[in-house]
């Protein structure tokens, strides 16, 4: 059975493209895609679809705060932003609300496909900026290492920020490629907990919970 | 008789000093001193001999001891003999002092004063000074004679010479007594007494309690008058000083005098008298026969009187001293005068002003005419009075008026000095004044200068501050303007061109047997659109101003490229570019270099190794990248593969663009951009 991908792009031309880009390979089927995310929770919850491609600037409410929104409900399936940057705090905000990974909108046409396996397959990807945004948000002096990183996790990241691929990142601290996406992967989800906790706690000093 | 009485006080006064300078010797020295000296040869010792003669004589032969030191002074000055210059000049000056030519004696001590200024002798020097300001005491200068004995002071102080130090004491004690300043008169006696007796000069403190006596006696304090008198008295006895204890007769006498213990008063005078007899001082001998006449005169036993005054004026006349003479002429004129003799008295009042006027004593010439002028009016003979009187009247006048003239030119020196004094003090004052404000005034102008230049500094950087804040502000806006601008338009044209891109991808492969060249174009156009958008939104972000921003897209987009390709790539020195800043259009035109040397090396070389290498100097950063593909003949490639395009792009930012390839060896390029 093929994976249900839901889409929200407010470009239609660009999001019937890519709704036709996913039509092309026989495991992947559209299943929803709409120009906003307005409804999203509420059509998340009913579509439940496999993997879900949600563009970071749209009119109305961004990626982000549907993403937020969604993992607020619990819902925990798969989020690969689409953007046309990778060095604007748009996408380290949107892998702290809880999305999974992200693809540059120039490389839909050659990388879709690897880009969605990438995220269904656990691993993630991550540009030096996001790396040292990562890094910035660690050194800010109030919350010293506040995503609780190990060592190594650190050395990938600084060595990320650098601009160094995974290749040779991997070279460099002689371990495989697939480790490196691990690691990268825990750095997710350690962001993505700390904003959490980070939001139940500021939730609870609101008295809203 | 009010005259006479002032008469005999001056008499009592000069006879009073005449003793504090009387040397404790008898008449046979003088004698013994004349052998020695015929004895002696040598011309340095018969010069002291002879002033030491001199001193002997001053009492009992005034002319014999002006003689005696002018002798001493030849001898000395022939012999350059500085100490006997000395003792003879100052001897000379003494002899004139006891003969009351007091200038001629200042003129003398101020000779020795100079010898003794040559040799050093501090303590002489002090001894002349102490001389002058007796000699100036005795003129009634008494300024003058304070001067000169408040230096002598100082020296004798500096010499540690107490005999010197007490005699000036005595002196000043004088001074001030004719001042009428009893009772400090008194402290200095007290002070030289003192000192005497520290340095056990009996003879000296037998003076200063005369002295200290006679204060007493002026105060009226007769009881304490006689007490000093007699202790001074004692000590003399007992030391055998006889001039001492014949001045302490005559002070006595003078108490029981004031006393009207009439023979009290004469026994005591008579023996002063015998013992200055003794002495050989027969002025002084002279001068107490005169007191004695002036009890028997109070007495009024008038003929005892005459006597006495007989006996001065033979006396007088025996050893040549003038106003002892003079005053017992007016003595005898005045008491023949009492006893009606008439002419006697006009006689020996007439020898009185003429010998009174030949020392230059006017109150002695005044009395004089006084008494003639009253004889001839009991002769009846008042013409004769009348013109005397006027001659009394005149020299009263002329005395009134010198001493008002005098007192006048005190009063107005005195007055001028305090004004002085007070105008300097005014000056001084104002001075201070003006110094003050002076300074005031400059602190003033300092400060308004300093708080000035600080408001002109303060103001500067503010208009600096706010101007930098102003431009960076501006800066900051126009730069995040365009980059919303180009972020905004980038964000839709970016979708716009994915979705072309993705559209002629989607062709095709939908149209497989067909011929896909405009459609794959389209599709390679449409990336690098997407590519070069990019690129100029990267740079013109002012977040990417850093070269280390740079090497990090640089890395990035080598590793796009070249991992795909299995092309091994290497960075070096690009930790030497750290902190190093690029401005955006250099920073688009560096990357873009490079990234047309990598793709090139991607696409042509057929390498399996690229180096790309910094290297940063002092004012210029060298890029090199070099491959070890096939490489190519310059002169063949040169129209294309964007070639053309990095050199122009090195000539606008002003760097050196070389290439260089060697065919099967590679491909290098170098491109040196200067930075500030």
């Amino acid at each position: 059975m093929a994976l249900s991908v839901l889409l929200y792009e407010d470009n239609d031309l660009l999001r019937e493209s890519i709704g036709s880009i996913v039509q092309l390979d026989k495991r992947y089927a559209v299943v929803g895609s709409f120009n906003n995310v307005l409804m999203a929770e509420a059509q998340v919850t009913e579509i439940k679809p496999d993997i879900i491609l949600m563009d970071i600037d749209m009119p109305g409410r961004t990626g982000i705060e549907a993403v937020k929104r969604i993992r607020a409900t619990g819902i925990d399936i798969p989020i690969l932003m689409l953007t046309v940057f990778d060095d604007t705090s748009h996408v380290f905000d949107a892998i702290c609300a809880g999305a999974s990974g992200y693809l540059l909108k120039k490389h839909l046409s050659t990388k879709l496909f690897d880009a969605v396996d990438e995220v269904l397959n656990g691993g993630a990807p991550m540009s030096p900026s996001i790396a040292h945004m990562v890094i910035a948000s660690m050194q800010k002096p109030a919350s010293t290492n506040p995503y609780k990183l190990t060592p190594r996790e650190k050395e990938i990241l600084s060595s990320l920020a650098k601009g160094n691929s995974y290749k040779m990142i991997a070279i460099e601290f002689e371990v495989t490629m697939d480790t490196v996406r691990a690691h990268i992967k825990k750095i997710y989800v350690k962001l993505q907990v700390h904003s959490q906790t980070e939001a139940v706690a500021k939730a609870l000093n609101e008295k809203l919970v | 008789m009010p005259i006479f009485d002032l008469m005999c006080i001056k008499a009592k006064v000069f006879s009073l000093f005449l003793v504090m300078f009387a040397v404790n010797t008898f008449a046979q020295k003088a004698d013994s001193l004349e052998t020695v000296l015929r004895k002696s040869k040598a011309d340095s010792s018969k010069s002291i001999l002879l002033s030491l003669l001199s001193n002997e004589l001053t009492k009992t032969n005034p002319a014999k001891a002006l003689e005696s030191a002018r002798a001493g002074l030849i001898l000395a000055k022939h012999a350059s003999f500085e100490k006997g210059m000395f003792e003879n000049y100052f001897s000379l000056a003494s002899a004139f002092q006891g003969q009351a030519s007091f200038d001629s004696a200042i003129v003398y001590f101020h000779h020795a004063y100079a010898n003794a200024q040559r040799m050093g002798d501090i303590s002489g020097q002090a001894e002349v000074y102490s001389g002058i300001g007796h000699s100036f005491m005795r003129k009634s200068q008494m300024d003058s004679s304070r001067y000169y004995l408040e230096k002598g002071l100082a020296l004798a102080k500096q010499a540690n010479n107490f005999r010197i130090e007490a005699g000036i004491y005595n002196n000043y004690g004088n001074v001030l007594l004719e001042e009428s300043s009893y009772q400090k008169a008194l402290d200095y006696f007290v002070m030289a007494a003192k000192l005497y007796e520290t340095i056990s000069d009996d003879y000296g403190q037998c003076l200063a309690l005369s002295n200290i006596g006679n204060i007493e006696y002026r105060l009226g304090n007769y009881k304490q008058a006689v007490d000093y008198a007699q202790q001074s008295m004692t000590i003399a006895r007992n030391r055998k000083f006889t001039s001492p204890v014949g001045y302490a007769h005559k002070l006595l006498g003078r108490i029981y005098k004031k006393q009207k213990k009439y023979d009290s008063a004469i026994a005591e005078y008579d023996q002063g008298q015998k013992i200055y007899l003794s002495l050989g001082d027969t002025r002084s001998a002279g001068e107490i026969l005169q007191n004695i006449g002036n009890v028997y005169f109070d007495k009024k036993q008038y003929q005892d009187a005459l006597n006495n005054y007989q006996q001065s004026l033979i006396l007088g006349k025996n050893i040549g001293v003038k106003p002892l003479v003079a005053y017992a002429y007016s003595a005898i004129g005045q008491t023949y005068a009492i006893l009606k003799k008439n002419n006697e008295a006009l006689l020996y009042l007439d020898s009185s002003r003429v010998a009174a006027k030949a020392i230059g004593n006017k109150y002695l010439v005044m009395d004089s005419y006084h008494a003639m002028s009253s004889v001839y009016e009991a002769k009846c003979d008042y013409k004769k009075a009348l013109a005397i009187h006027q001659r009394f009247v005149e020299i009263k006048d002329s005395i009134t008026q010198s001493e008002n003239r005098q007192l006048a030119e005190d009063t107005q020196a005195k007055y001028e000095l305090e004004k002085k004094e007070a105008k300097i003090v005014l000056l001084e004052k104002d001075q201070e004044l003006k110094t003050l404000a002076l300074a005031r005034q400059r602190a003033i102008q300092i400060g308004g200068a300093v708080a000035l230049l600080l408001i002109i500094v303060i103001a500067f950087l503010l208009i600096n501050r706010y101007r930098v804040i102003n431009k960076v502000k501006r800066q900051t806006e126009m730069e995040q303007m365009r980059n919303t601008i180009a972020r905004d338009l980038h964000d839709d044209i970016g979708s716009t061109l994915s979705t072309i891109n993705i559209i002629s991808n989607l062709a095709m492969r939908e149209n497989t047997n067909g011929n896909n060249l405009h459609l794959s174009r389209i599709a390679e156009q449409s990336t690098r659109i997407m590519e070069s958008m990019t690129d100029m939104v990267w740079s013109i972000n002012p977040i990417n101003d850093s070269m280390e921003k740079v090497v990090v897209k640089m890395k990035v987009f080598a590793s796009e490229i070249l991992e795909s390709k299995n092309i091994g790539f290497r960075f070096s020195g690009e930790e030497s570019l750290n902190g190093l800043l690029l401005d955006a259009e250099k920073r688009k035109n560096l990357f873009l270099i490079f990234k047309e040397a990598i793709n090139n090396t991607a696409k042509y070389s057929g390498a399996t190794e690229v180096g790309v290498t910094f290297k940063k100097f002092e004012r210029r950063l060298v890029m090199t990248i070099a491959d070890n593909g096939h490489g190519f003949d310059n002169q063949n490639v040169k129209e294309g593969n964007g070639l053309k395009n990095m050199d122009a792009r090195a000539k606008a930012m002003q760097a050196n663009f070389k290439l260089s390839s060697v065919e099967r060896l590679g491909t290098r390029i170098e491109l040196e951009l200067p930075i500030t």
